[in-house]
């Protein structure tokens, strides 16, 4: 039985699975093929779950009596930081290597209600930290586009699981850009929801007030599928949206906004402006007025997301003891315990960044940085609010380099930091933002056009995308 | 940044590392905290009227919202010590 898998989207998937082209049976093996020739190599996934050819029988089932969704037998991957009862989530640390969930994130129950198939659980930067899946402590993940180049994170095995056509579709979280960012270095789309739309709940914590839930998909209107099916009120995560508070529809103005000036900064390679020229032609011809926006705080994105996020950070991994579960060192002393299992069950960027957060909540230092820094995120988050009653989206480059060789920005911290650049806004506001695949450089490496919209738009994104799409396809 | 002052916060936050790897950590900070440390100036730009700080309460009530003994097996499994269903923790008195 060959499936195309390379051309295969949801929509054709359910088509074919209806009129018997082939069962969830035959979809899931042949994805199960692919794993077991390419990811010794590519090491997208950390494990394939035993379940596969379970879950496939009970969505054909669901075929059978008629009660199968556009996500019934649909293949997904789910990042390490997602819970699935009774399967391992280890934030791809050693922290929670044998941590086996005891219940199932809300995102995993709605989708496995829509009879989907998790197939794996995908490597990730360790706890999320990272823009290259090169932190995680279970090695690294190649981009399956070019194998000697990071295929981005956190988010990383996520995206390689659909790139190296492991997995139709692939759930990733973004707290600073950890789904766009490696969307863009495999040529394809990634969705970070509102803030407050899809449940946290059951997914490993990183930021609290940043981390969101979404889809990684080949195109658009998968990526709009996926969202419909988890974007709902859940009374078991605090910060969830409920439904009658979240905006409304409304036309668009066929405006997109550019802000110049955030386009300026040093370190933008120029195959990447050059690329986010051609794609500004492309949503002209497609019928859109561009138009320069003055967002001046918006630089400041990425330095308040380095103060709140490690805060953040360094409260949300106190749980991580030693002592209730996850890895455990002995000692002399009940300190020792808790020094010991942390000292060894935590990689090296986790450990700089919960110091990093626990110097950022210190005496002395809170003012100067934290409160200095929320200040600062209520007015972007202001900003960014103002311009969406004048334009619809906001666009800029996804990433300001192309997929870069393993290594590349190991040397310095804050070179690594600066691949979210462009993204970082998106988490400090809470609005909703994607990256779409934009062409590639001279040396054929992907590249990824970002675009924002106000609080609970994502409607608006996937017109525009679905547009810019179809630009990029006829060239 | 000292490798004093990354000891007491590796202390504070009960996280056991190397003197090597502390030393390399004062230096990195001194780099992410000049980077960051802009928020501080951005902070001072940005006026009173200009700050919006609305919240709602969510908490729910205080009552059990699952049966009793719903979960504790599979928490139980996750113990690294345990003796009758009980946590085995060092003796701290």
């Amino acid at each position: 039985m060959n499936i195309n898998l390379k051309e295969l989207t949801i929509e054709k998937a359910h088509a074919d699975m209806k009129s018997g082209v082939y069962t969830p049976t035959d979809l899931a093996n042949a994805y199960l093929s692919v794993i077991a020739e390419k990811n010794a190599d590519i090491n997208a996934y950390l494990e394939v779950y035993g379940d596969v050819l379970d879950q496939a029988k009970r969505a054909e089932e669901m075929f059978a009596n008629g009660t199968a969704t556009m996500m019934t037998g649909i293949p997904v991957s789910l990042k390490d930081n997602m819970l699935r009862t009774g399967f391992i989530a280890s934030a791809s640390s050693k922290m929670l290597e044998n941590y086996k969930a005891t219940y199932d994130a809300t995102v995993v129950a709605l989708l496995k209600n829509a009879g989907a198939v998790f197939i794996g659980r995908t490597n990730m930067d360790e706890f999320a930290m990272g823009s290259s899946t090169e932190t995680s402590a279970f090695g690294n993940t190649k981009n399956p586009l070019d194998t000697s180049r990071v295929p981005g994170g956190s988010s990383g095995g996520a995206v390689s699981s659909v790139a190296m056509d492991g997995a139709l579709c692939a759930l990733g979280s973004d707290t600073g850009g950890s789904i766009r960012q490696p969307a863009a270095f495999t040529n394809l789309v990634g969705l970070k929801p509102t803030y407050g739309a899809v449940s946290r709940y059951g997914i490993i914590s990183m930021g609290s007030s940043l981390d969101q839930v979404g889809p990684i998909t080949k195109t658009v209107s998968e990526s709009e599928i996926i969202f419909n099916t988890i974007n709902a009120f859940d009374k078991n995560d605090g910060t969830s949206m409920p439904v009658e508070s979240r905006a409304k529809s409304s036309s668009l103005k066929k405006k997109i906004g550019i802000p110049r000036e955030f386009l300026k900064g040093d370190g933008i390679d120029s195959s990447v402006l050059e690329n986010f020229e051609q794609s500004c032609a492309k949503l002209k011809n497609a019928g859109y007025e561009l138009v320069n926006v003055e967002l001046p705080m918006l630089k400041y994105s990425l330095p308040v997301y380095y103060v709140l996020m490690p805060a953040e950070v360094s409260s949300n991994l106190a749980r991580y003891d030693g002592i209730r579960y996850g890895h455990h060192e002995n000692g002399g002393k009940l300190l020792d315990i808790y020094m010991k299992s942390r000292g060894t069950g935590f990689g090296k960027e986790v450990r700089r960044r919960i110091i990093l957060g626990t110097y950022i909540l210190s005496h002395g230092y809170y003012d100067a940085y934290y409160n200095s820094a929320v200040t600062v995120r209520n007015a972007i988050q202001n900003e960014l609010e103002n311009i969406f009653k004048e334009v619809d989206a906001i666009i800029t480059p996804t990433s300001p380099f192309p997929p870069f060789q393993f290594g590349a920005k190991s040397k310095d911290p804050v070179s690594m930091y600066m691949s979210d650049i462009f993204l970082a806004p998106a988490n400090i506001a809470g609005v909703p933002a994607i990256s779409i695949p934009a062409g590639k450089t001279a040396d054929n490496l992907p590249l990824g056009l970002h675009m924002m919209s106000d609080f609970h738009r994502e409607d608006i994104l996937f017109t525009i995308g679905k547009d810019f799409e179809r630009e990029v396809l006829s060239r | 940044m000292q490798l004093e002052d990354i000891k007491k916060l590796a202390e504070m936050a009960r996280v056991d590392m190397s003197d090597t790897e502390m030393s390399e950590m004062a230096h990195d900070f001194d780099g992410i905290l000049a980077y960051v440390g802009q928020v501080e100036e951005a902070a001072k730009m940005v006026s009173e009227n200009d700050v919006n700080f609305s919240l709602n309460n969510v908490a729910r009530e205080d009552v059990q919202t699952n049966r009793g003994g719903e979960y504790t097996s599979k928490i139980i499994e996750q113990f690294p010590d345990q003796n009758n269903g009980y946590l085995k923790v060092k003796q701290i008195l």
